[in-house]
C-alpha cells in the first residue's frame, strides 16, 4: 500500500509538477505586520453607526430636490439676464464716450491717441450731461456679448475632459490637496 | 442590483432624464447620506451637502463618461462636495479645519440624532483630529468597509498610499483613545 501510495505521488509530480500554484499580491509580506498591527487595533473601536437620522427624511428627499433643481432654473435664467444687463452697462457707456471723443479729436485735428485712462474727469463730466445712453447702445454692446445655451451646445468638448473639470472644478483639486 | 448602464442612457436621454433621475435618488440616496454624514457630521450640513451633490449630477449627467463607474463618480462628487462645504465653513468661522473638526465633533454630545455611546464619542473626537485625507480613508474602509480598490478609484490615490493612510490614522486613534481613556 506505501508502495502503490508513493508511486501515485510519484505519476502526480511527474505530470503536474511542483510547482506552488498559488501567488500573494505584490509586497504582501512585506506589509503583513502593518496589516496585522492595523487590524489588531481596531478591534477595540466601537463598529456600530452611532449617527440618527429622522424616520421621514429620505422619503421627502427626491422632491426636495427637484423643487431645488426647478428653482434655481428659473432662478439662473432670470440672474443671468439681469446680470449681463448690469455688466453692458459700463462697456457701452465706455464705448460711447470714446466714440464721442474720437469724433471731436477728429473734427478738432488732434493727434493724440484717446484711450480711456487719458480722458480727463471734466471730459467724462461733460459727456454725462450732455448725453444719454439709450438702449440701443446697451443692446449693441451686449448682441456681442451674451453667449446662447447653443454656444456650448454645439462646441465640441471631450467627454474626457469634462469629467476631469467636473470632478475638480469648482472644488479646486480638493482631493489631491488632501494632507 | 440596477443596471447602470441602462440607467445612464435613460438619463441622459431628455423625455426619460426625470423619472431616470428619480430612480438614481432613491438608489444611493442613503449610500451617500452616511458617507457625506460620517465626513460633515451634522444632519443639517449633511442635507445641504447631499442636495448639492445630486444638483451637481442632474447638471452633469450628460457629460458623465461610461468609462467610469456612475457610483463611483458619484461618490467622488458627494467627497468633493462634503470637503468644499467643510473649507467653506471653516473659512466663514475664520478657523483652520483641525479646529473646525474639533469644535463640530464635540457638539456631539448634546446632538439629538447622535446615538453613540462614551466610547463612540471618543472615537469621532479621535477621528476629527486626523488630517483630511487620513479621515477620509478611515472612515470609508473602516465604517464602510469599502475595498482599498474601490477606495483607490474614488480618491485617486495608489492602494499602497490608501493603506499608509489607514496605518496612520489607525494608530494616531489607538493613541488618542488611550491618551484619553486614562
Amino acid at each position: 500500500m506505501i508502495e502503490e501510495t508513493k508511486n501515485s505521488e510519484k505519476f502526480i509530480k511527474n505530470t503536474i509538477g511542483n510547482k506552488n500554484p498559488f501567488t500573494t499580491p505584490e509586497n504582501y509580506f512585506e506589509n503583513i505586520e502593518e496589516d496585522f498591527a492595523t487590524k489588531l487595533a481596531t478591534n477595540d473601536f466601537p463598529k456600530k453607526n452611532p449617527f440618527k437620522v429622522s424616520e421621514d427624511y429620505f422619503d421627502h428627499l427626491e422632491d426636495t430636490i427637484f423643487s431645488k433643481i426647478d428653482a434655481e432654473r428659473k432662478h439662473v435664467n432670470v440672474i443671468s439676464l439681469q446680470q449681463k444687463l448690469i455688466k453692458g452697462i459700463p462697456f457701452a457707456a465706455a464705448a460711447a464716450i470714446l466714440l464721442f471723443i474720437g469724433f471731436n479729436s477728429f473734427q478738432f485735428n488732434l493727434k493724440e491717441t484717446i484711450t480711456l485712462d487719458s480722458l480727463s474727469e471734466a471730459d467724462l463730466e461733460y459727456w454725462l450731461d450732455s448725453n444719454t445712453l439709450h438702449d440701443s447702445d446697451i443692446a449693441t454692446v451686449l448682441e456681442d456679448d451674451i453667449i446662447g445655451e447653443n454656444t456650448f451646445y454645439f462646441s465640441e468638448i471631450e467627454d474626457e475632459s469634462i469629467e476631469d473639470f467636473l470632478n475638480t472644478d469648482t472644488n479646486s483639486y480638493l482631493l489631491n490637496e488632501l494632507k | 442590483m440596477i443596471d447602470e448602464i441602462a440607467l445612464v442612457k435613460d438619463l441622459q436621454t431628455p423625455s426619460l432624464k426625470e423619472i431616470a433621475f428619480r430612480k438614481l435618488i432613491r438608489t444611493y440616496k442613503e449610500r451617500l447620506y452616511w458617507h457625506i454624514r460620517k465626513i460633515v457630521i451634522t444632519h443639517e450640513d449633511t442635507d445641504d451637502v447631499l442636495q448639492n451633490t445630486f444638483i451637481k449630477v442632474f447638471k452633469n449627467i450628460d457629460r458623465f463618461n461610461a468609462q467610469s463607474k456612475l457610483y463611483t463618480w458619484l461618490y467622488r462628487i458627494a467627497t468633493n462636495e462634503a470637503i468644499s462645504f467643510i473649507q467653506k465653513k471653516a473659512k466663514e468661522k475664520n478657523v483652520d479645519l483641525n479646529e473646525y473638526h474639533t469644535s463640530v465633533a464635540s457638539t456631539l454630545l448634546h446632538d439629538v440624532l447622535f446615538d453613540g455611546d462614551e466610547i463612540a464619542l471618543l472615537l469621532q473626537k479621535a477621528i476629527a483630529t486626523l488630517p483630511e485625507k487620513q479621515k477620509l480613508v478611515f472612515t470609508m474602509k473602516y465604517f464602510d468597509e469599502m475595498k482599498y480598490e474601490e477606495i483607490s478609484n474614488i480618491l485617486e490615490t495608489s492602494v499602497g498610499a490608501l493603506k499608509a493612510s489607514y496605518f496612520h490614522a489607525v494608530k494616531k486613534i489607538e493613541n488618542y483613545i488611550k491618551a484619553t481613556a486614562h
